[in-house]
């Protein structure tokens, strides 16, 4: 009996917070520290008619209502960072890691030679 | 031969099996496949050896470098890293050696040399002026030295803070078929933003190197009387080199160096120093 209502009681509180579906997170660039140009799917569950700005950080990229998700975002980023859906009072209430890698990570050698040492 | 040859793939596999360690000195490290330049900018010089000979300013000093994930070019080296160990590293490589240099800035010679021919010309119609003595030795009478590219392998041993390095090298240019041997052990201190590191040296260089460079012969053209052959030798040196991150890519830069030449080389007519000191002081940019 107390299994069902704690069961139940998380079933509600899942279906009550805001949830979100960002596709794809990762990007790839060809050198590290690029910029990496990619386009997001973004999805909304869970939550209310209204209006919602999609951020990434602190840079508001769109805003649209609820009815007009699932939306295509292209973005520019040359680190990670993090998107963020805001509500109306910009207030936020998701927020999602994206990452980038590169190819070729910058790797870095050890000088065999002493520096200034051409003369 | 073939245990020899089984017992130098162990050793290698062995040490390559080290992963490579993140450097750990800002100015010893920089990215592949990226060209590191830089240009320092200040006032010293390297003393030069020889008879008359400038010494040779530095006024302007580049530093060039460029890496990929086994060929290198640093400051005049091409080479290619069979080894890039924790501890240790092995590269065969290129260069040009810099004996030929002291040549190069012989300028005062060339001014002086109207007066040496004239009391050459003077001395052969004097007979009471003639002897070897009185014959100096003109930039002109001595001929040309080429520029020599060495060849050879470099193994290098890193303890704390501190680097072994051993290294042998052969002229593949033909010019003297001569050979080089130097075994140098630096160690670096960091204080505040200053960064030391002073070196200790010694340079074995063969006979046929030494010879080609400072001995004299009939190619020379000058009195047989100073006709010398050169000898192999070793040769000690020390260095320090002082560097101060000022801001941004900027930083001050010192170096001071004495090399000690061995008797082989100095008892040469062409030779009238002991010792070659380096010293410079100036600015530096790293783009």
């Amino acid at each position: 009996m107390v299994l069902c209502a704690v069961a139940l009681f998380a079933q509600s509180a899942i279906a009550q917070s805001p949830l979100w579906q960002v596709q794809p997170s990762i990007c790839i660039s060809q050198q590290e520290g690029e910029n990496c140009e990619f386009e997001v799917d973004i999805t909304l569950l869970n939550l209310p008619a209204g209006q919602y700005c999609v951020a990434l950080v602190n840079t508001v990229l769109r805003c649209a209502t609820g009815a007009e998700f699932p939306l295509k975002i292209t973005m520019l980023i040359n680190k990670n960072s993090e998107l963020r859906l805001l509500n109306s009072a910009q207030e936020i209430l998701i927020s999602h890691s994206l990452i980038v890698k590169s190819q070729q990570a910058n790797m870095q050698r050890r000088r065999l030679r002493n520096p200034w040492s051409l003369f | 031969m073939r245990d020899i040859f089984r017992l130098i793939t162990s050793l290698l596999l062995l040490l390559s099996a080290e992963q490579a360690l993140a450097c750990e000195r800002d100015e010893q490290c920089l990215n592949a496949n990226e060209w590191q330049l830089g240009i320092a900018l200040g006032i010293g010089f390297t003393s030069n050896p020889l008879v008359d000979g400038d010494n040779i300013p530095l006024l302007v000093l580049p530093d060039i470098a460029w890496y990929g994930e086994t060929f290198y070019f640093d400051n005049g080296e091409l080479g290619y890293q069979w080894l890039d160990g924790k501890k240790s590293s092995f590269v065969t490589y290129l260069n040009v050696d810099k004996e030929r240099a002291f040549f190069t800035f012989w300028h005062p010679a060339n001014i002086l040399l109207p007066l040496n021919r004239f009391n050459q010309v003077t001395a052969a119609e004097d007979p009471n002026q003639s002897g070897p003595e009185q014959l100096p030795i003109s930039i002109d009478d001595v001929g040309r030295r080429n520029w020599a590219l060495m060849g050879g392998g470099r193994w290098y041993y890193r303890p704390d803070n501190a680097e072994w390095q051993l290294s042998l090298e052969k002229d593949l240019s033909a010019t003297h078929n001569g050979e080089k041997l130097e075994i140098s052990y630096q160690h670096f201190w960091q204080w505040s933003s200053f960064h030391f590191s002073t070196q200790v040296k010694m340079t074995w260089k063969s006979s046929a190197l030494v010879d080609y460079y400072y001995g004299l012969d009939e190619h020379d053209k000058v009195d047989p009387s100073y006709f010398y052959q050169a000898s192999s030798g070793w040769q000690p040196a020390v260095g320090l080199t002082l560097q101060k991150k000022i801001q941004n890519n900027w930083l001050w830069l010192t170096r001071v160096s004495l090399q000690k030449l061995h008797s082989g080389m100095t008892n040469s007519p062409l030779v009238e120093e002991r010792n070659i000191f380096s010293v410079f002081s100036g600015f530096a940019y790293q783009f």
